[in-house]
């Protein structure tokens, strides 16, 4: 295919195909910009000229610029770092539902090319172009987004609590290098996402129906559980500096079990709700059984946040419960987990945002059968709990599971008699960020009521 | 071959294809001569469309052979298929399925253009096409701003654009009013005798299947009669 071709062709000029663009290049622009953070954050030991970089609580250089403790002392850095790349986990989460978004104009469209005369090939390229273009100009506002941070997070902020150092010119190269990166991965996305689509010149599309987990599942999970036993077995007694890598390993391993184990939980949920007796619960039940991918990436997410917040939980409370010296040291810790606990709310929030695209989606795709099923009889607030519980039914459980494994395993770590000071403020936790999560879900199916309304549209009863 | 009869554009043999349980064809034979127009009827379901896609190398039977313009589909892979149709055969469908964000005229020189002929090139042939389908106001519009016999029109320019040999129609008239059917018939039956194309039309209309030589008439996935028009 000649450039011109795959120009006229890439170019979104459908508004649900310049919204899934703006999507993608925004979260691109966001995890890039937070990538861009981290590797400041992890540069700074290079400006103190070969010098320790280790300092007592408090005790900031002036050439820092009142930084915050967190970032300047080499063994807190570590973990501001991992902040800033793991809240990339779920943004970049989000730019890949975005790929997905906006399916039955996008692959009308695809099957539209195909009748035109366009082979397979020539969709997944035309495909590789658009994510890949959206994925760079992603690319491109990641340096904008990380001056906004820098901006936020380290020229607004009062001195000692700023998080983000002076960009250097070493930050050109950074990002000259995330603009690649985000280029090929997206390229690559999209042309994966595009592959799960069968894209055949008649006016009926046939996507390749979701797929319960499979083999690159199980050596997932397995992988991910080794990673969490072996990185935990070892942290308590792991030298000094090495305890940081430990956390990554188990952070990775938490990960990989939770993204894999996700979907098929869900898939499970799915399966029970599917034998009760409600008509709610049996639609909710067969949607989730069907397609538990992104309600279980998204649970994945939440028991990750609720893993943070139940940490959190227990060391706060079992921090309060002790005698660490002066004030300046509480604020210190409880500024530290204030800051995380902001971390983990803004990924909640873009979890919930990815819930909401998906379901979005999905109302597109089902269109007809909702139609039908409205001509059938069926009350339309109906359909709207079935959306409201699709939400929630997954998300809320795994946000306190995450809690209470979280404050399980920082019990474990920090040894006899912190479960029992922290098991009522981790029980609240649990329960407060349950609720929150229904909440926020069901202020979500409210957003996607306008689009509901539109998916039962008789109209739709003609749509092939 | 016998050296008298021109070699067939499109020769079924045999061919048999099924959905899950529902049996659409069972082992349909028949062929196509250059130039020749062709109308498959029949009632809902006979498998007049299965055997138009099958014969397009959409689909892929289960059974039989298709020969097209001399190639053997069962040995082709899907993007060799593709090509084939790309280059030498047109299609039209029911609702003529223009790429939505795509303008009137790029959609018509999109076969070009994916060909790999330059934009003016193929701009240029569509809008001699277009000009012939009588849209040559509505180049710049997109398919959503087109009736559904301008969107019918505009998908048979499409398929006309790079001078096929063969032409598939599905119920091309199948959506629009009587008027806008002669419309569309006149232009699609007279660009095909114009240009020595085949043209095979699927159609449960009769005054559709009255412009062919021939028609084939399915019952049940199977050749009810072959009735001679003309």
């Amino acid at each position: 295919m000649r450039a011109h071709t795959l120009r006229l062709l890439a170019q979104p000029t459908a508004a649900a195909e310049r919204g899934r663009f703006l999507l993608v290049t925004g979260s691109i622009a966001v995890a890039g910009g937070l990538l861009l953070v981290g590797q400041r954050v992890a540069r700074l030991y290079m400006d103190t000229d070969g010098a320790s970089s280790t300092y007592s609580y408090g005790g900031l250089a002036p050439s820092y610029g009142g930084l915050a403790p967190y970032v300047t002392q080499a063994g807190l850095r570590p973990g501001v770092v991992i902040g800033a790349v793991l809240v990339t986990v779920p943004v970049l989460a989000l730019a890949l539902q975005a790929l997905r978004v906006g399916s039955l104009a996008r692959e009308r469209r695809m099957a539209s090319l195909r009748l035109a005369g366009a082979t397979a090939r020539d969709v997944r390229t035309v495909a590789a172009a658009e994510a890949g273009v959206a994925a760079a100009a992603g690319g491109l506002l990641a340096g904008p987004a990380y001056l906004l941070c820098w901006l936020m997070l380290g020229v607004l902020m009062p001195a000692g609590l700023r998080l983000v150092p002076t960009p250097g010119p070493l930050d050109l190269l950074a990002w000259a290098a995330t603009l690649l990166v985000a280029a090929a991965a997206g390229a690559i996305a999209g042309a994966v996402v595009q592959k799960r689509v069968v894209a055949e010149p008649l006016s009926v599309r046939r996507r390749i129906g979701p797929q319960p987990p499979g083999r690159a599942n199980v050596v997932g999970l397995v992988a991910g559980l080794l990673l969490v036993v072996f990185g935990f077995g070892q942290l308590t007694e792991a030298p000094g500096g090495g305890e940081y890598l430990l956390l990554v390993v188990v952070l990775v391993g938490l990960l990989l079990v939770a993204f894999t184990i996700g979907p098929r939980l869900v898939r499970r949920l799915g399966g029970r709700l599917q034998l009760r007796e409600s008509a709610v619960d049996v639609l909710v039940g067969a949607r989730l059984h069907v397609d538990p991918q992104t309600a279980g990436r998204v649970a994945a997410v939440l028991v990750v946040c609720g893993l943070a917040l139940g940490v959190e939980a227990l060391m706060v409370s079992d921090l309060l419960g002790r005698d660490i010296g002066n004030g300046d040291d509480l604020s210190f810790y409880l500024t530290g987990f204030g800051m995380a606990a902001v971390g983990v709310l803004l990924v909640v929030v873009v979890a919930v945002l990815t819930l909401l695209i998906g379901a979005a989606d999905q109302l597109l795709d089902a269109r007809r059968p909702l139609a039908s099923l409205v001509a059938l009889g069926v009350d339309e607030q109906i359909l709207e709990k079935v959306l409201r519980r699709q939400q929630s039914a997954a998300a809320a459980p795994a946000v306190v599971l995450g809690v209470l494994v979280g404050a399980a395993g920082a019990a474990y770590l920090s040894g006899d008699g912190a479960l029992a000071v922290g098991l009522l403020p981790t029980l609240l936790v649990a329960a407060v960020a349950g609720g929150a999560v229904g909440l926020v879900t069901r202020l979500a199916a409210v957003l996607l009521r306008p689009r509901l309304r539109a998916a039962t549209d008789p109209e739709n009863l003609r749509v092939a | 071959m016998n050296g008298l009869t021109p070699e067939p554009v499109l020769e079924l043999t045999g061919v048999m294809h099924a959905y899950r349980r529902t049996v659409a064809l069972r082992g349909i034979s028949m062929s196509v001569s250059p130039e020749e127009v062709v109308a498959v009827t029949g009632p809902s379901g006979c498998g007049k469309s299965t055997l138009l896609h099958a014969a397009a190398g959409i689909v892929r039977p289960q059974g039989g052979s298709v020969r097209l313009l001399g190639q053997d589909l069962g040995a082709l892979d899907e993007t060799a298929r593709t090509v084939l149709r790309r280059r030498r055969v047109g299609i039209v469908l029911q609702f003529g399925q223009l790429v939505p964000d795509l303008s009137v005229l790029d959609n018509v020189a999109l076969p070009l253009l994916l060909e790999g002929h330059d934009r003016a090139t193929a701009r240029t042939a569509a809008t001699d096409w277009l000009c012939r389908s009588g849209l040559e106001a509505e180049t710049a519009a997109t398919p959503a701003e087109l009736s559904g016999g301008q969107a019918q029109r505009a998908a048979v320019a499409r398929a006309l654009v790079t001078g096929p040999s063969v032409i598939f129609a599905d119920e091309p008239t199948g959506s629009l009013d009587t008027t806008g059917g002669e419309l569309l018939l006149d232009l699609l039956v007279g660009a095909a005798r114009e240009r020595g194309a085949a043209l095979v039309l699927v159609t449960h209309d009769n005054m559709v299947a009255a412009r062919a030589d021939r028609e084939i008439r399915l019952r049940d996935g199977v050749v009810e009669a072959v009735t001679v028009l003309r």
